[in-house]
């Protein structure tokens, strides 16, 4: 509407200046600041493609909506691929994205190694690459996403925090997938940090693939052989949901706290932050991460590197939240991110 | 009518509770906590939803059929109804719409067996695909729905306790195998179903309504999924759409097959589902409170099961002359 408004605007200028005889521009053009000519004309044309690992969880939902938001403003393509987390299909939509030469690729690999051959694949075709929030351990043009070691670090800090004195000083470790990049790098900075601080022990280490009943199962069982625990260290809030759940209906809240990650999702994060399911919080705020993306793909369209030739990442932030930090603008909204807010 | 195994030998059933016994013992002896009223309690608790599924199971495959759609069943019906809810919609309408939804579907698969003569296995494996791709397209917009209201009574389901030790999971399992087992074994829908399944020519050549008993069981397998996709998501106050790509299906079917429900239909009974859940509730109860890792726990899960099947087949060997395909 407003463009179509500013093109009528135009035309009528147009015409009033061929009325009184002018040399008349055949459109009213901005004036030249030597850059935006060729960083507007950068994205005509061009395709993105994404393979996120779903299309339907609040991590993806964020940064998609950011992608929308950006490309519709710019005017370039996107296309998204949903493989619904089966590795395989997500291949195949890589290997299909690759004979379809995109201009940028981006792809969030649910396990560490599946998808590496695939990069460089990607990379010889003369495609720019981002990866996105869970790396391979090859480097592409872009890494976009959380420092997982640093997040297991984090929460094992706020683990000593709130297992000191007057506490067993027992934890249990409530992980995703064995093979997932938050898990293994998470649990190894965990445990490094765990490490310097020996009256914390971790009594148990079990994986709940990403899944609140399994977590439910796996933390209402740990109860029972640990009634003195004093923390469940998760590494995903959607996941951790279901700890929070069998502490809660052990009638245990008040004594075995559930410390957890997440994006921020309104709903996963700060609801059950501020209700008392999740004792300590460290965000990787999606919302970062969303708006992050938007700008590494307007860069890489409009510098279009060799791929792969000088790679960069965009770590995340951690930010920690408690029940008693935590602000309403403190989490997000898919429909605000979708707004760009 | 109930074909019962070779008299005189083990039948897997109770191979099964000899090993679950054997497990008991020794995890009694070497985990501290293990023999705890509460700790067995958990136990229940954590494989009730499993047992529960695979009450609905059991009733198809006694039928000589199966019904690879309970998961997605579960899911997409039970988030569909919280969605409606947490769009304002009041708790016991979206409740009812996505019962209903849920005996549809049943019936859908039903009427594609029944009428359409469609293998059930392939009727139901294309049917769990469609589900699943109704499901994300219209029924439920993000892979985990949380419920952030409460619930009052419905949400005790998952989360109550009948006097503060049981769990209401374990009595809504205890429950609904009664009532199923009392269906199967003294009502005549309940003999149908095993001469359906011991026979479905003989059957319907003795005058059974074979094709509506037919539908009735996959309507009966989908209310089932549907009550426990329930009790699922009161009890973390989050229902997991992602689950309708686990394997979970295949270890509804394995508690079945396990406790000795065979795949050829018209033998087993309700008793061989809990004895069956119960080794598997032992398994990962064992296994969690040991702290075996991840792998380790599903290569012991394959081992113990395979072992099972195979002492089976050692005690009972295949009948060739009854014997046909699908047989296990």
């Amino acid at each position: 509407m407003k463009l179509r408004l500013t093109g009528r605007l135009a035309t009528l200028t147009g015409l009033m200046c061929g009325a009184i005889g002018m040399a008349a521009p055949a459109m009213a053009e901005r004036p030249d600041d030597g850059l935006f000519d060729i960083y507007s004309s950068a994205f005509e044309g061009k395709t993105v493609a994404f393979v996120p690992i779903s299309a339907n969880y609040d991590l993806t939902e964020g940064w998609i909506a950011a992608l929308e938001h950006s490309a519709e403003r710019l005017g370039y393509e996107l296309q998204i691929r949903d493989p619904n987390w089966n590795i395989d299909a997500g291949a195949q939509a890589l290997e299909q994205f690759i004979s379809e030469k995109p201009d940028i690729l981006i792809f969030q690999n649910n396990d560490m190694h599946a998808y590496t051959k695939l990069v460089q694949r990607a990379m010889a075709a003369d495609i720019n690459v981002i990866q996105m929030n869970l790396k391979t351990p090859v480097n592409s043009d872009a890494f976009i996403g959380g420092d997982w070691y640093q997040v297991g670090a984090d929460e094992a800090m706020e683990a000593v925090r709130l297992c000191g004195e007057g506490t067993s000083g027992k934890v249990a470790i409530i992980q995703g997938p064995v093979t997932s990049p938050p898990s293994l790098l998470g649990v190894a900075g965990i445990e490094d940090t765990l490490a310097e601080h020996p009256n914390i022990t971790i009594v148990a280490n079990q994986a709940a693939d990403w899944d609140a009943s399994k977590a439910h199962a796996i933390a209402s069982t740990l109860i029972k052989q640990h009634p003195d625990l004093c923390a469940f260290v998760g590494l995903w809030d959607n996941m951790d949901i279901g700890a929070a759940a069998a502490v809660r209906e052990a009638g245990l809240a008040d004594k075995i706290k559930v410390i957890t990650e997440g994006g921020g999702h309104q709903k996963s994060g700060c609801d059950n932050i501020k209700n008392g399911m999740f004792a300590s919080y460290v965000k990787v705020d999606t919302r970062d991460q969303a708006k992050q993306l938007a700008s590494a793909v307007e860069t890489l369209l409009q510098v279009s590197p060799e791929p792969g030739s000088q790679p960069f990442g965009l770590y995340t932030a951690n930010q920690l939240l408690t029940p008693e930090t935590v602000a309403d603008t403190d989490c997000w909204t898919v429909d605000q991110v979708r707004s760009g807010g | 009518m109930q074909k019962m195994l070779k008299g005189g030998s083990i039948s897997q059933e109770q191979m099964v509770l000899i090993i679950s016994a054997a497990l008991f013992v020794i995890f009694s002896i070497t985990l501290d906590s293990f023999l705890q009223v509460s700790n067995l309690v958990s136990l229940l608790q954590n494989v009730s939803i499993l047992g529960i599924l695979a009450i609905g199971m059991a009733v198809v495959i006694i039928g000589r059929g199966i019904d690879l759609t309970m998961v997605a069943v579960m899911v997409f019906t039970v988030g569909w109804s919280f969605s409606l809810h947490l769009d304002g919609m009041s708790i016991g309408i979206a409740l009812a719409l996505g019962f209903a939804l849920a005996l549809l579907i049943g019936t859908v698969n039903g009427f594609l067996i029944a009428y359409v003569e469609i293998p059930a296995i392939f009727a139901t494996l294309a049917m769990a695909t469609v589900i699943a791709g109704l499901g994300r397209f219209a029924l439920v917009e993000s892979d985990t729905i949380f419920i952030t209201s409460d619930l009052g009574l419905i949400g005790q389901l998952g989360s109550g306790r009948i006097g503060s030790v049981i769990p209401m999971p374990v009595v809504i399992f205890l429950l609904l195998a009664f009532v199923v087992y009392l269906a199967l074994r003294y009502t005549r829908y309940g003999a149908f179903i095993y001469a359906i399944g011991d026979n479905y020519l003989a059957a319907r050549n003795n005058g059974i309504a074979t094709r509506p008993m037919t539908i009735l069981a996959y309507a009966v397998s989908a209310a089932i999924a549907f009550f426990a996709g329930l009790i699922m998501a009161t009890t973390v106050s989050t229902v997991n759409a992602r689950l309708a790509n686990s394997t979970l299906v295949y270890d509804i079917i394995l508690v079945v097959v396990i406790g000795g429900i065979g795949l050829s239909g018209g033998k087993g009974s309700i008793r061989n589902v809990l004895s069956g859940t119960l080794l598997i509730g032992l398994l990962l109860n064992g296994m969690t409170i040991m702290n075996i890792s991840y792998s380790v726990q599903n290569i012991i899960k394959a081992l113990i099961l395979l072992a099972a099947i195979i002492l089976d087949s050692l005690l009972n060997p295949r009948d060739e002359q009854t014997s046909q395909q699908g047989d296990i």
